[in-house]
């Protein structure tokens, strides 16, 4: 398990991080994009994608969410980044897709198959478990739950 | 006796977007099959039961109907960079509304500049509040029957989209707080089976057996949503504003014999409504913690129009009469595994114009307790039972609550609903 923040200033910080907390007790989740995808990804950024209000990447491309269904890590980054349990982010793109404001996560049953669909989907985002293998890819990583705008994130 | 004035309807007006969309979707459709561009699809039915104890609300509920269906497709395009089209057609069937009657639902082009700047042209869903966009697809929620005094089943046409254009994105304001908006300009449709000339006829329509809509049109609406998202996550404060313009109506028919004023009893009418205009402002909050969600949502509205009645063959002076009305909810959800349950509890007071007749003040209280339950993914159902207070969403435009006797009511509502 990664370590959580700590001594956060203030009151919303506080109640933020217990937010982040009671979801998310383990943080081995690691995002992954296809390798044409230059694109410097920031933890503001990531957020938006997974709540739906940034739907391209800066070269137009259209993001295209990839996760492996019924998997513990996918739920621990989306727990991570949108607050959401994995139903409740369902019903939430639920409500983007259905009213025509975005298009669903595709969700896959093995890691090949979702690695498969990020190598030939020019905009895919997929998300899986730290220490599954993800080699020809260009990976997002964050080190710890910082909910901050100014946060460093760390990818390559 | 002066006869009824045949306009051009909204619902049967050659509007240039209906002349267009057929080539529309075929070129569309092409563009995304031919090239292999990225395309989506889903939909969803439904079917449903309503039973109450007393009253037929929505449907003819007292004796127990399933005339409660839904069903949607709906795709999303991306034939370009920062491009998409997003479409759905939606049939339903509540008690006299709908009869499977395909619509579209929406279908509008949408070019994304950035995440702080979109504009959508075309048939557009109306951002009004939680759920004006969402109130077709009742599996993102988990009860059946939206607020019955904020949400109105029955206004599907004219409340859920307008034929026009919109604005939207997304501003970060400050740390970890963003500004949502989405502002729209454009024209809706009046149904003149709809729930709109349903409310707006109630009263009268308890003393003429044979009132008929004539005529029923709108020109502009337009209106706007912000949501403020404040860096605790999940936590969301709304303000909506909307605003229909120009809406005229028109019904004429006769005054039955037993009617309260002896000299009108019998005579026949036509009665129009001007210029009659429709102002909305909703204030709502929404927060999610785990596996709980509070929501609550206040609606203001007040109307306005010029009033003209020819009764028998006298026509009286035109009247500017004015109406207003106030609905709120607050909800609270929990989930349990694979479980939704959500209590509810809503008003609703209108002060209606006198038509003809002085108004009775309408009202209604509402307690309703829900539960879903998630079977698959793509197949939930739905229980719910509510406890009424009240007769202010009674419609009677099809005879359907001919005599109102009785204030405390029960509504029991099940639903199935498939989604793919």
């Amino acid at each position: 398990m990664r370590p959580q923040a700590t001594t956060p200033t203030n009151l919303r910080r506080a109640l933020a991080f217990l937010v982040v907390l009671g979801l998310s007790l383990s943080l081995s989740a690691k995002a992954f994009v296809n390798a044409s995808n230059q694109e410097a990804i920031d933890e503001e950024r990531l957020k938006l994608i997974l709540i739906g209000k940034e739907r391209f990447w800066h070269s137009g491309t259209e993001v295209a969410i990839a996760l492996l269904k019924d998997d513990a890590h996918s739920a621990d980054t989306l727990a991570r980044y949108s607050d959401m349990t994995p139903s409740k982010f369902r019903n939430y793109w639920r409500r983007i897709a259905f009213s025509g404001r975005g298009k669903l996560p595709r969700t896959f049953n093995t890691l090949e198959e979702l690695r498969r669909y990020v190598r030939e989907t020019e905009g895919a985002l997929g998300i899986v478990a730290e220490d599954d293998a993800i080699a020809g890819f260009r990976l997002i990583r964050f080190e710890a739950p910082t909910l901050s705008k100014n946060a460093a994130p760390s990818s390559r | 006796m002066k006869s009824c004035p045949v306009r051009p309807s909204a619902s049967t007006s050659s509007h240039p977007l209906r002349r267009f969309l057929p080539l529309f979707i075929v070129l569309l459709a092409f563009d995304c099959l031919a090239l292999g561009r990225e395309f989506e699809f889903g939909g969803f039915i439904s079917t449903g039961y309503l039973k109450s104890s007393h009253y037929n609300y929505l449907a003819d509920s007292e004796e127990g109907t399933t005339a409660f269906t839904e069903m949607g497709l709906h795709g999303s395009w991306t034939p370009r960079k920062r491009t998409t089209v997003n479409g759905e057609i939606f049939a339903f069937e509540l008690g006299p509304y709908g009869n499977y009657e395909p619509k579209i639902d929406y279908l509008f082009l949408d070019y994304n500049f950035s995440h702080q700047f979109g504009i959508q042209i075309g048939r557009v869903n109306r951002e009004f509040g939680l759920y004006t966009h969402l109130k077709d697809i009742d599996i993102t929620r988990a009860s059946i029957l939206l607020p019955m005094g904020t949400y109105d089943h029955r206004y599907r046409y004219n409340s859920s989209a307008v034929e026009g254009g919109a604005a939207y994105g997304t501003f970060g304001i400050l740390e970890d707080t963003y500004l949502d908006y989405f502002a729209y300009l454009g024209r809706s449709e009046v149904n003149e089976d709809g729930g709109l000339v349903g409310y707006a006829l109630t009263n009268l329509s308890r003393h003429s057996d044979d009132l008929a809509i004539c005529a029923a049109n709108s020109k502009t609406t337009f209106g706007g949503q912000l949501w403020l998202n404040p860096s605790l996550e999940r936590f969301r404060v709304g303000l909506g504003f909307s605003r229909f313009q120009d809406i005229h109506l028109a019904a004429d028919g006769n005054f039955n014999p037993d009617f309260p004023s002896p000299f009108l009893a019998g005579q026949g009418f036509l009665l129009e409504a001007n210029d009659l205009n429709v102002s909305n402002l909703q204030l709502s909050a929404e927060y999610a913690i785990g596996n709980w969600t509070f929501v609550g949502e206040k609606l203001w509205t007040d109307t306005d129009f010029q009033f003209t009645a020819l009764i028998g063959s006298t026509l009286n002076p035109p009247q500017d009469l004015v109406s207003d009305s106030q609905s709120w909810y607050l909800s609270v959800e929990r989930q349990f595994g694979p479980f939704q349950t959500t209590l509810t509890y809503s008003e609703e007071s209108n002060n209606s114009a006198r038509i003809v007749l002085p108004a009775p003040p309408r009202t209604s209280k509402d307690l309703q307790l829900a539960l879903r339950y998630d079977i698959y993914d793509f197949w939930s159902m739905k229980a719910e039972i509510h406890d009424i207070e009240g007769t202010g969403r009674l419609f009677n435009q099809f005879q359907q609550n001919p005599v109102l006797d009785e204030s405390d009511w029960t509504l029991l509502a099940l639903k199935s609903t498939f989604s793919y």
